[in-house]
């Protein structure tokens, strides 16, 4: 599904992401997890190029997305992304959040899209929101959302940037059950959190990084139970 | 008191009234309010281009800069950088003679035309400084969403960033677009028969400063009172979406 060949990213002097190589196969649930400041995000966000890399490639779906002349709008609309914030339009309607770039990119028609729109709400039980606005919704439902809003581009692809941290306690199990859903369903994921109990229990894949290296990967029974890395085994004794 | 009454009876019939002398005040708002409308627009347009320019230039990345687009952008940058200098490092006045006897000098062009040009142009650039404001008061992660969802770097500007922008610096606006009205008074420099210079002209005829002027001053206060009045109407709607 999406290669990453020997990606560096640097911000001025500052390098965050050294010579990362990694591959996810489709319908994978790849979790990153690592200290703050590892690079994580980065690696993420280095996917959907919101962070162009400093040097190498970003395959996905055989193509080289780094390469400017692909149109990355198109190859973006295949891979959804959910933020910390949520980052929902604040000045449209639930309903015209979900719609706006399908009807603007002309994958479907405005009453197509609504349609869909209604569909992909009631999976997540949040039909009745349809015209509100972002600001009378709490955390957890801005975050299912925004999951929403995603799919409604029907992605092959899913990317999670700490889709829960910004969260209250009370909250975080409700964004986690739709992802739950979403990984039964055969998307795509990669996500970046930490949640390790959803780690655990979702991901067929765990990724442990710190200062801009995949330091260990594995099942999450390796990376949880039997950690090799003394830094892996440091950060899990934290944070479990 | 009694006498003071009829006298300023007699003064107002004379000044407005003899001679449909009221025409010079009734015309010159249709001119000041056209004047005002279209330089408005023109200042809108412009910027908001400028804004969006000089935004985009600014939070380009190092990596984008190298292409041809990051080259023309620069340019762009320059130009409108230089455009800021030159319109606010200079008085207004000066600018509409310029405009009038230098730029524009042609006996075909009207006066109001010149006067809607040179406004335009005057408000463009603090328009463009105020819509800078609001685009940067947006979330950086507003455009990140909309980047995200595949929408390109226009579109996402123009259907997600500008309305969130525009409704945070409306009150910055309305600002610039009283001072816009207030500034169109010094068009009587270049013989342009606008409000302010419809009632000097009638001072000039009937002798009385107070009664034209007076009137002049009051319609200015009611229109910005009543401009003031819509916007904020406007402001509350806008804000339809911030209710909690």
């Amino acid at each position: 599904m999406i290669s990453v060949k020997n990606l560096c990213k640097s911000f001025g002097d500052h390098q965050v992401l050294k010579e990362i190589n990694e591959h996810i196969k489709p319908g994978e649930k790849v979790v990153i997890i690592g200290p703050s400041g590892s690079g994580k995000s980065t690696f993420l966000r280095c996917m959907n190029l919101l962070e162009r890399p400093t040097s190498g490639q970003v395959i996905f779906d055989g193509v080289d997305i780094t390469n400017p002349k692909v149109d990355i709008n198109k190859v973006r609309q295949q891979m959804g992304m959910v933020f910390q914030h949520f980052n929902l339009f604040p000045h449209k309607t639930i309903m015209e959040n979900i719609t706006l770039a399908p009807t603007r990119l002309k994958l479907m028609k405005a009453e197509e899209a609504k349609e869909e729109a209604l569909r992909l709400l009631r999976l997540v039980n949040l039909e009745e929101k349809a015209d509100a606005y972002p600001g009378q919704l709490s955390g957890g439902q801005k975050q299912r959302i925004a999951i929403v809003r995603s799919l409604a581009l029907k992605p092959k692809m899913m990317l999670f940037d700490e889709p829960t941290s910004a969260l209250d306690p009370e909250m975080v199990g409700e964004v986690l059950e739709v992802m739950k859903n979403l990984a039964d369903e055969g998307m795509t994921m990669a996500v970046v959190t930490h949640e390790m109990g959803f780690a655990r229990e979702v991901g067929t894949r765990v990724l442990f990084m710190d200062e801009g290296i995949i330091l260990e990967q594995g099942t999450p029974e390796d990376i949880f139970l039997r950690p090799k890395e003394a830094r892996t085994q440091e950060f899990l004794s934290k944070v479990l | 008191m009694n006498n003071w009454f009829s006298n300023l009876q007699t003064k107002f019939i004379n000044d407005f009234i003899e001679g449909q002398r009221y025409i010079y005040i009734v015309d010159g708002l249709k001119i000041t309010l056209m004047v005002t409308f279209l330089a408005l627009i023109l200042g809108l347009i412009l910027g908001a281009l400028v804004a969006v320019v000089r935004t985009t230039y600014a939070q380009m990345k190092e990596e984008q800069a190298r292409g041809v687009t990051g080259f023309l952008l620069k340019v762009a940058d320059g130009i409108c950088s230089i455009y800021l200098t030159v319109i606010r490092g200079t008085p207004v006045l000066v600018q509409l003679l310029l405009m009038f006897f230098v730029f524009l000098n042609s006996p075909n062009i009207s006066k109001t035309l010149v006067a809607i040009v040179t406004f335009g142009i005057n408000s463009g650039a603090y328009v463009a400084e105020i819509f800078r404001s609001g685009i940067l008061s947006i979330d950086q992660g507003q455009m990140e969403a909309g980047r995200s969802l595949g929408l390109g770097y226009l579109d996402t500007m123009v259907q997600i960033i500008m309305p969130q922008a525009i409704k945070n610096c409306l009150p910055a606006l309305v600002n610039e677009i009283i001072t816009l009205l207030k500034e169109t008074s010094i068009c009587g420099y270049i013989g342009l028969n606008e409000l302010t210079r419809g009632g000097d002209i009638i001072r000039g005829v009937t002798f009385d400063a107070l009664l034209p002027l007076l009137v002049v001053a009051l319609i200015y206060l009611v229109l910005v009172m009543f401009f003031t009045w819509v916007m904020g109407k406007l402001e509350r709607r806008l804000r339809e979406s911030d209710i909690r």
